[in-house]
């Protein structure tokens, strides 16, 4: 049999091409740069926690429900910004979910506002995080509640 | 018809004389095909005796000698032609001595192949001089056991720049598949000089003289792999170690034939993807390997198949792999999964060979977490890599030049991370384009060989996910020169290379958190010298100086956010400056007949070494720890040795020691992650096609840390193995078990982030059977 050159060449382009890709890359998520969190009643911040650190204890009596809360957030020059909430969800963990719980309106659910309802007496903490596509964008670190 | 193959790594002199034309040009195509060319130049050496005349006739008279036992081969069958004139050969077999026998030779160059079932084919060219009887013996190198060296002559003595060449680790035969490992870097890591950067079992890389990313290069038949393992410890490099014939750790004048880095080294393998040899037989393997720590399993099948006029060769192997068990308990998260196949198909004629090759490669695995530096779920990770390569060598044998060597190769390197919610955390795709171009020359005056190339990368670099790295681009283009020089009892080796690198990202932001993101070009002069001296014939010294660059990575470079896998907040630098580094090394080598000896020093020190280094400080949106990659002055410096005894005609015994320092040049404090002083002890006995091996593998406490890095316990582990051969027929079946960590203790790796929670794998005993078949 007789070698040909183009031929072979012809065969090396023809597995170059079979062998493309055409799977996209995940497109690069939008983030938030927080570095804290700030609770609102009528525009005015009434607890927050920046860089992990709260500037004070949340608290809630047993069986009493707390005024809502909006939710900003602290930029890099501690700036408040709003989450922008179309493809970002509200999310919180409570380390003993027996004594607080967050509540949300029906219609609020995974919004930017929140009440918190007292359950048993003790002391807990709660972290609170934006999340987008699965993960956490931002997480407040640790904030204690006590129950009165 | 048969016609030679082009992979004759010989080196062949007159006794007492210069290299004969036709030897310098198998050396020439050996440094040409072979991935890391010289490497291993083996010792292929002819003895004449002129004394004898025959009346008008040369004849070539030899004996055919299995490489690994020494015992003759008979029935191997001998095809003798002129070169490149086939159709006047002969052919013969073997005596059950294993003799042969040519006469009525006329004078010139004659093409010798011997082939034998189960071994590798073995090609020589043989000069002939008018009357003149010619002796060779050919050790046929079995395939289980593919060894360098294709002829001896009666009166051994070595190439002058073997020693040199030695600065090249070679793991092959037994021993490649005694320390046979899941992983290459597990495969590497009792050599000497060489430590295990790890973040569980399957992600593991080499570190070299306690240098590692992409300092240390992984090659494939000479060809940079193209994967994310030199940026991340969570990231696995895409070799399976199980399929290839041999393992290559290159250091030297050699690296700078492919990287501008001289002070690490190149991990090799070499699997001859793209045929190289063509033979008329079906040939090939198939193995099966399992180990206990694990319940991991292997199977694993390649075969070369001659189909006129082309050769077409075929791998494939699957691996899976549990969660690994230590002394402590199980490591959670941790199996692994694989996939890994190839194509490869060449024309090989007189003068050279042009072929392609496709592979594939697919892996599944676990990161741990739950421990400072991971994810505290863990992570998961499938990545892949498509590879198309293209290859052709030409004899030119032009009055310089002796031949053309072509490489062009495409990767595509896909990566996702998944969090334990199943969502994508980080993703990156790679599409690499490189090519090369080599040309070896004749020798001429002191020169005895050298080579000149040029080289170009394209590297398209696509970041997606909750990852905040722009994606780049990188090109980068290349020239180099390597010779090889003899001046009486002195050797020398040369290298130098040219590096011209651009890195462009995608979007260019002056005002970055990070620094300005912009383009980025480098630019570098790379140079390495090994000076060579013969005291005695058994005595060789010498000494090697670099001048080593490194550019910096597009990841080192504009890396800004969150790395779930590593748990860290990853902070590239955009102004970071050329890695350069100046090495001095020292080595003696010593060589009695039954006892060896190498010794190397080595300081390297290193201007803008960069590295990632734990910064304390949080990233308060993810409270990750931020690792802010820096350039340092750092120096290196170190000593190994190797000894190895050969007590009895079976019983050898055989030490290892390593140690390496690493400091910042401007405080004296230890730089981080560098291996602890290690060492191995252990002995072998060989007991017809039995050989029985233990050893004691040793690393000291390793408390010169940098800050944040925690310090390691040393240990002790004692490990064993064991390894036999059935030969039948047309087929070799080869038995190896080995168990590790036999008393079952814990000990850490300190280049491993998994030693937080738990130690390395408990007792693991390891079972591998190939059989290789010639039909």
């Amino acid at each position: 049999m007789r070698y040909s050159p183009i031929a072979f060449l012809a065969f090396i382009l023809l597995f170059t091409a079979a062998c493309s890709e055409d799977d996209p890359v995940t497109p690069q998520y939008e983030h938030d740069d927080a570095i804290g969190m700030a609770l609102l009643r009528n525009d005015v911040v009434v607890a927050s926690i920046l860089r992990g650190e709260p500037s004070d204890t949340l608290s809630v009596g047993v069986g009493m429900t707390t005024e809502d809360y909006d939710v900003r957030f602290y930029d890099d020059d501690e700036n408040l910004f709003e989450a922008h909430d179309d493809d970002k969800i509200f999310s919180w963990e409570i380390a003993d979910p027996s004594i607080v719980e967050v509540v949300q309106n029906a219609d609020k659910t995974g919004k930017f506002e929140f009440r918190l309802e007292g359950r048993t007496a003790g002391t807990t903490t709660i972290e609170f995080f934006i999340m987008h596509e699965g993960h956490a964008d931002f997480r407040t670190g640790k904030w204690p509640v006590r129950v009165r | 018809m048969s016609s030679p193959r082009f992979t004759v790594h010989s080196f062949m002199r007159r006794t007492g004389g210069h290299l004969l034309p036709s030897a310098f040009m198998a050396l020439c195509l050996a440094a040409l095909i072979a991935s890391a060319p010289s490497s291993i130049i083996p010792a292929l050496m002819a003895q004449q005796r002129g004394g004898k005349s025959l009346a008008e006739n040369s004849s070539l008279r030899g004996m055919v000698l299995d490489g690994e036992s020494g015992q003759p081969v008979s029935d191997a069958y001998l095809f003798l032609h002129p070169r490149g004139r086939q159709q006047d050969g002969r052919a013969l077999s073997t005596d059950g001595d294993g003799d042969f026998f040519f006469d009525r030779l006329t004078p010139g160059s004659w093409v010798l192949n011997v082939n034998r079932a189960g071994y590798r084919v073995q090609v020589i060219e043989v000069l002939l001089h008018g009357n003149e009887e010619r002796d060779v013996i050919v050790y046929m190198q079995p395939r289980a056991y593919e060894t360098g060296p294709v002829i001896v002559t009666g009166t051994h003595t070595h190439s002058r720049m073997e020693p040199s060449d030695e600065l090249a680790a070679v793991l092959r035969g037994r021993e490649l598949e005694k320390e046979l490992g899941s992983t290459l870097a597990a495969t590497l890591k009792n050599e000497t000089g060489i430590a295990m950067r790890a973040m569980g079992p399957a992600p593991a890389r080499p570190v070299i003289r306690g240098l590692g990313g992409d300092r240390v290069v992984m090659s494939e038949d000479g060809s940079k792999t193209t994967d994310l393992s030199a940026t991340s410890p969570d990231h696995a490099v895409t070799i399976e170690p199980f399929a290839v014939e041999r393992i290559e750790v290159l250091r030297g004048p050699m690296v700078l034939t492919s990287s501008p880095s001289t002070l690490g080294g190149i991990v090799n393998v070499v699997r001859h993807e793209i045929p190289q040899d063509r033979h008329r037989n079906i040939l090939g393997a198939v193995g099966v390997y399992g180990e206990t720590a694990n319940e991991g399993m292997l199977a694993s099948a390649y075969t070369e198949i001659p189909l006129e006029p082309v050769m077409l060769r075929a791998e494939a192997s699957g691996r899976r792999a549990s969660d690994m068990r230590t002394p402590e308990g199980r490591l959670a998260n941790s199996s692994s999964r694989s996939l890994d196949y190839s194509a490869g198909l060449s024309r090989i004629h007189d003068n050279g060979f042009l072929g392609t090759s496709y592979r594939h490669y697919a892996l599944e695995y676990g990161i741990p977490g739950g421990f400072v530096g991971a994810h505290p779920d863990g992570v998961d990770i499938e990545l892949e890599r498509r590879q198309i390569n293209f290859r052709s060598m030409q004899v030119l044998d032009t009055w310089l030049l002796h031949d053309l060597r072509l490489n062009v190769n495409r990767a595509y390197y896909r990566h996702k991370e998944y969090e334990a919610s199943g969502a994508i955390g980080s993703e990156f795709r790679i599409v690499n384009w490189a090519g090369e171009l080599r040309a070896t020359h004749h020798s001429f005056g002191p020169v005895t060989e050298g080579m000149i190339g040029v080289d170009v990368e394209h590297r398209d670099f696509n970041v997606g996910g909750f990852v905040f790295t722009t994606p780049s681009t990188s090109t980068t283009a290349a020239a180099y020169l390597f010779e090889r020089l003899r001046f009486d009892r002195f050797s020398v080796e040369a290298a130098m290379r040219y590096t011209w690198n651009r890195v462009t990202p995608l979007r260019e932001n002056p005002a970055a958190r990070i620094g300005s993101i912009r383009e980025r070009r480098f630019d570098a002069l790379s140079a390495s010298a090994t000076l060579l001296y013969e005291l005695t014939d058994i005595v060789h010294v010498g000494a090697n100086v670099s001048r080593s660059n490194r550019m910096p990575t597009i990841e080192e470079l504009y890396s800004e956010g969150p790395h779930l896998a590593a748990y860290s907040y990853e902070v590239g630098n955009p102004d970071l400056d050329l890695e350069r580094g100046y090495g001095v090394e020292v080595f003696l080598r010593h060589r009695f007949t039954s006892l060896s000896v190498n010794v190397n020093l080595f300081r390297n020190e290193i201007s803008s070494f960069i590295i990632p280094r734990n910064t304390g400080v949080i990233n308060y949106a993810t409270f990750l720890p931020i690792h802010a990659t820096e350039g340092v002055g750092g120096l290196l410096s170190g000593a190994e040795m190797q000894v190895e005894w050969n007590m009895a005609a079976a019983f050898q015994l055989h030490a290892s020691f390593t140690y390496t320092q690493g400091t910042f040049l401007d405080s004296g404090a230890p730089l981080p992650q560098i291996p602890p002083m290690k060492g191995n002890l252990g002995f072998s006995w060989q007991l017809a096609a039995l050989r029985l091996g233990a050893e004691v593998s040793a690393a000291a406490r390793q408390d010169r840390v940098d800050q944040f890095e925690e310090p390691t316990a040393g240990y002790a582990i004692l490990n064993s193995s064991a390894q036999y051969s059935i030969t039948s027929g047309s087929q070799i079946h080869h038995f190896s078990l080995g168990v590790e960590n036999i008393l079952d203790q814990p000990y850490r790796n300190h280049l491993s982030r998994v030693k937080l929670i738990l130690p390395e794998a408990g007792i693991n005993a390891r079972l591998t059977y190939k059989l290789f078949f010639d039909l």
